[in-house]
């Protein structure tokens, strides 16, 4: 048995999960364990259902074709059926079960890369291609550290201010982008055999941190325009955060709208939300970069 | 069962955005051109990755493209699910079944497909200048039977990749297929005589337009208006690497300058067959 630590969660699997961090303190409990096992094809009271994933309470269930069907339980339990080689699983683990299993236990979890700069957390949120973890590389090459990549899970303080966990997964990037940003050195291993996206070692955060500011990522329709940053208004804000939370839609179906608004709700009054509108390309990065550091140095200074 | 989604399918840089602005303007109400940057035309994309991960929960980006084929059906499925009425999906892809012998974009979704074909010398210019590429890069891939698009495995491309095979392949593949009536527009017809050639894609369609419609959809896409409206707001299709506006010239047999005897050559030598069964040679 492995163990790992997830956004603040100790993890127990038998499956081996790459470029995660292992717990400083092993004799802790697990909250999660991941195991294999062999599958029913279908689950019971199916609430919602797509192609290849149905959803019941507490209980979801989803196929990758060739690689494997995956069970997630009740926020503690995910189950594994391998289809094809064990290796192949992990980033399919760490990506959309693990997300669900942080919407069953209630958690707050953003589309988001994260980096933290003057003790202060910066969520950098979008759909996937948006350049989230690009953006968050390249901030990291100029003083800002890494939090999370990909998903970043947001919980409240007991005085109700937000802080965004340590993910302790590694930073996943394109071949295109990792040499460009002087990362080659760090580069770890491929997160799939035959897939150009690297495991990338980056400066861990190791404590949670209060979350500060929020970019909303989108690309520009046309190329050749400059990198915008603007203000959104409340309900601008609440609307992008709502469809930016990982897995949006899926969490409708899991009957979590009513919690998601409220959490929401709770974390505008303590954090700028700008929506970041980037050029594509990464000849186009620096220029975009700059502009996000002016931004934040002002912000959070 | 027969869907409402209406294929448009061609190879790359063979008239398909220029039949989705015709179309548009056809089917508006409005007496102003349709914006080429928001296309007033009930359209849906089944190739983009945020839709593929909408439908399936898998970043597709850690998927290997045979493990990306094996959901298309699923992601047309879902999408002409959730459609009502006419909806037209834009196609680079060759018309092919997968391993399980079913057809990559499923069966039974799709009412009609209207497929344009152009002369392969004037596609492979185009398709050089939006690629960023040199001629011969462009013939290279339009005679590789595994020819694909937005197959970059160093970065997240937009699309997931799309397999094409070679260009006479790719023509052969949508027109003799017996899944989806065809109906083959040549873009030199459109060119020539755009008023007839638009109005017989719309009675194939089943569609009632009064000539007038027609006759304003054509004027409303005039390549000179495409061209001006380009360069005044930039053309979100066009890719970055691009090195010409996306509407560069519109011109039919501009291949005689463009291009040498060899790249002829190697064009005709390859599709010979293909071109003469549809007069271009």
């Amino acid at each position: 048995m492995l163990t790992y630590q997830i956004s603040g969660l100790i993890v127990a699997s038998e499956i081996a999960l790459s470029g995660v961090a292992e717990p400083t303190n092993t004799s802790v409990q697990p909250d999660v364990h991941i195991k294999k096992v062999s599958l029913p094809e279908s689950l019971d009271q199916v609430i919602a259902r797509g192609p290849n994933w149905m959803i019941a309470k507490d209980d979801f269930l989803l196929r990758v074709p060739g690689v494997a069907r995956m069970r997630v339980r009740c926020g503690r339990e995910i189950e594994v059926e391998i289809e094809g080689a064990e290796a192949d699983v992990s980033p399919f683990l760490l990506g959309t079960c693990f997300g669900v299993l942080l919407h069953q236990r209630g958690e707050l979890i953003l589309h988001a890369s994260a980096v933290s700069y003057n003790g202060k957390a910066i969520a950098i949120c979008g759909p996937s291609g948006m350049g989230k973890s690009t953006m968050s590389a390249a901030l990291c090459q100029t003083g800002c550290s890494f939090i999370s990549d990909d998903v970043s899970t947001i919980r409240f303080r007991t005085d109700g201010k937000p802080e965004v966990l340590p993910d302790s997964r590694s930073h996943r990037l394109w071949a295109d982008v990792i040499e460009p940003l002087a990362l080659s050195d760090r580069r770890g291993d491929a997160v799939r055999e035959t897939i150009q996206k690297y495991h990338v070692e980056p400066t861990i955060s190791i404590s949670a941190i209060p979350l500060g500011m929020i970019l909303v990522l989108r690309q520009a329709d046309i190329h050749d325009q400059p990198p915008v940053i603007e203000p959104l208004a409340l309900s601008d804000a609440a609307a992008y955060l709502r469809s930016d939370v990982f897995r949006s839609t899926l969490a409708s179906h899991m009957g979590l709208d009513k919690a998601l608004f409220g959490q929401i709700a709770r974390l505008l009054p303590h954090v700028k939300v700008h929506r970041l509108t980037r050029p594509e390309g990464i000849d186009r990065l620096e220029d975009t970069v700059n502009r996000v550091k002016e931004h934040i140095f002002e912000k959070l200074a | 069962m027969t869907g409402s989604l209406i294929w448009l399918a061609s190879y790359p840089k063979s008239g398909n955005t220029w039949l989705r602005l015709l179309l548009a303007n056809l089917l508006s109400d409005s007496l102003d051109a349709t914006d080429i940057n928001q296309i007033d035309l009930p359209q849906r994309c089944v190739i983009g990755r945020y839709a593929f991960e909408e439908i399936t929960l898998i970043d597709s980006s850690l998927l290997r493209q045979e493990e990306v084929d094996v959901m298309r059906p699923a992601i047309v499925n879902a999408i002409s699910a959730e459609t009502d009425g006419d909806i037209y999906v834009k196609l680079h892809d060759a018309y092919r079944m997968l391993p399980d012998g079913k057809p990559l974009l499923g069966m039974g979704h799709a009412r009609a497909a209207l497929y344009v074909v152009r002369d392969p010398r004037d596609v492979v210019i185009s398709f050089a200048f939006h690629n960023g590429t040199s001629i011969d890069r462009a013939i290279t891939l339009m005679n590789d039977s595994n020819g694909t698009i937005s197959r970059n495995s160093k970065r997240c491309t937009p699309q997931v990749p799309q397999l094409m095979h070679d260009w006479s392949r790719h023509v052969e593949g949508w027109i003799d297929q017996r899944d989806v009536p065809v109906h083959v527009i040549r873009y030199e017809d459109l060119h020539a005589s755009p008023i007839d050639t638009l109005q017989e894609a719309a009675n194939f369609l089943g569609l009632t337009i009064p000539q007038e419609r027609v006759a304003h959809a054509v004027r409303c896409t005039q390549f000179s208006s495409l061209q001006r409206k380009e360069q005044d707001s930039g053309f979100r299709e066009r890719i970055k690497v691009s090195t010409a506006p996306f509407f560069r010239s519109g011109r039919t047999g501009s291949w005689r300058e463009e291009l040498s005897i060899a790249q002829q050559q190697r064009i005709t030598e390859a599709h010979h067959r293909v071109m003469t069964r549809f007069n271009y040679l």
